[in-house]
């Protein structure tokens, strides 16, 4: 009988050796998938947190249009200043020409970064605008806030250059155009003011602050009495839209 | 010499036998550990699974930000800035809750982050100038941005 007892505790052992193994296995296994699970979940949360943090900082944006103004060159000068509490990146500049039948849209790559209260100026400086035709100026940020700015260019027609003022027949007269959607109705008061170092307006002072007639024109006579010749610019100013012409005086003869 | 032969065969019977419930408690535990591992498995890829989709739509930001008309040809353009962290797809446009099936380009294209994209159909809803249009895009992940948008 001893043996027996003994072959019998043998196998009663080694069955629930084999058992345990596998129950060990099963929690192992088990644990591992928990594992596996939890740290989905975690990775899950992170990017959760990392979605709400953008959503939290585009909400902190603000951006603002400061002045479009268009060079003589019909460049865009786009000054932008960031008022928000955190940095900016400026990733695209849209121009709708809304004037244009179809409407055309058209964006350039940015890559400007704005830091609290900076301002940028210069932005779209290669970008070409047609004279009299109505623009929304489109700011992009990486975090997807966008601001538009309709712009209504200014024109200025006159000649580039201006004689050295002899006699009367020596004023040049300009013609300056402020649409009537720029924001105030006609008759529309602007600034008129030319940098250069002997420039005069005929029957105005230098800088002046004067209105168009109701259909949103002014003509302006120059004369410049610079000896050596000079290059000045003339600028109008109508809220925040500014419209500028490069002249040049040449020299006495 | 007979009993020898008898405790002999006991001996035999009893590793047979040891054998035999050590095969048995070996075959019923790869069975119950295959099928546990087949549970936890399914159970495991799905929940990886679901939570993949869900995080991807997560990372997933567009929004529209230019819409045009042409009067001419009826044609919308719709434009479309990925701002989020993953690439996406614009998979339906919707105007007054009406879907578009006429799209000229933009649809099924990839946008990469930080990228524009355009959308070009025809307006499947009567376009009036002044009035104020309700534009759905939605991506193929399930993500939705409303833009309105006056004619």
């Amino acid at each position: 009988m001893w043996p027996v007892g003994r072959l019998s505790r043998d196998k009663r052992g080694a069955g629930s050796i084999v058992g345990g193994v596998f129950i060990v296995l099963i929690f192992l296994s088990g644990f591992t998938f928990y594992l596996l699970n939890a740290n989905t979940t975690d990775a899950y949360n992170r990017t959760l947190e990392a979605m709400n943090q953008l959503d939290w900082e585009r909400s902190q944006e603000e951006i603002m249009i400061k002045e479009i103004a268009i060079t003589g060159a019909d460049k865009l000068n786009v000054t932008v200043k960031n008022e928000g509490s955190i940095q900016i990146h400026l990733i695209y500049l849209g121009v709708f020409n809304e004037t244009s039948t179809p409407v055309t849209q058209l964006y350039y790559s940015l890559d400007e970064y704005l830091d609290p209260d900076e301002t940028a100026t210069n932005i779209g400086s290669s970008v070409t605008v047609t004279s009299g035709s109505h623009y929304i100026i489109q700011l992009v940020t990486e975090r997807g806030n966008t601001i538009d700015y309709d712009l209504y260019p200014l024109t200025i027609t006159g000649p580039d250059t201006i004689p050295y003022y002899k006699t009367s027949a020596d004023w040049r007269s300009y013609t300056i155009k402020i649409p009537s959607a720029a924001g105030a109705s006609v008759p529309t008061y602007f600034t008129i003011y030319a940098n250069g170092s002997s420039v005069a307006f005929n029957g105005i002072t230098n800088p002046d602050w004067v209105p168009t007639n109701t259909n949103g024109e002014y003509t302006v006579q120059i004369k410049s009495t610079k000896v050596s010749g000079e290059t000045f610019i003339l600028y109008v100013e109508v809220e925040n839209l500014v419209g500028q012409k490069t002249i040049t005086q040449e020299p006495k003869r | 010499m007979f009993g020898s032969f008898l405790r002999g065969r006991r001996g035999v019977s009893e590793i047979v036998g040891s054998l035999t419930m050590i095969l048995i408690a070996v075959t019923l535990g790869v069975a119950l550990y295959s099928y546990s591992l087949g549970i936890f498995s399914t159970s495991g890829s799905s929940f990886q699974s679901s939570m993949s989709i869900r995080s991807e739509q997560a990372q997933e930001k567009f929004t529209v930000t230019a819409v045009w008309w042409a009067v001419t040809s009826s044609q919308m353009n719709v434009t479309v800035l990925n701002y989020g962290e993953i690439d996406l797809v614009i998979d339906a446009v919707y105007i007054e809750g009406t879907a578009v099936s006429a799209y000229q380009e933009g649809q099924g294209e990839t946008v990469r982050t930080g990228e524009l994209n355009s959308l070009e159909f025809a307006s499947p809803v009567s376009i009036q100038s002044g009035q104020v249009y309700e534009i759905t895009v939605a991506s193929e992940r399930g993500n939705t941005d409303v833009a309105s948008w006056k004619a």
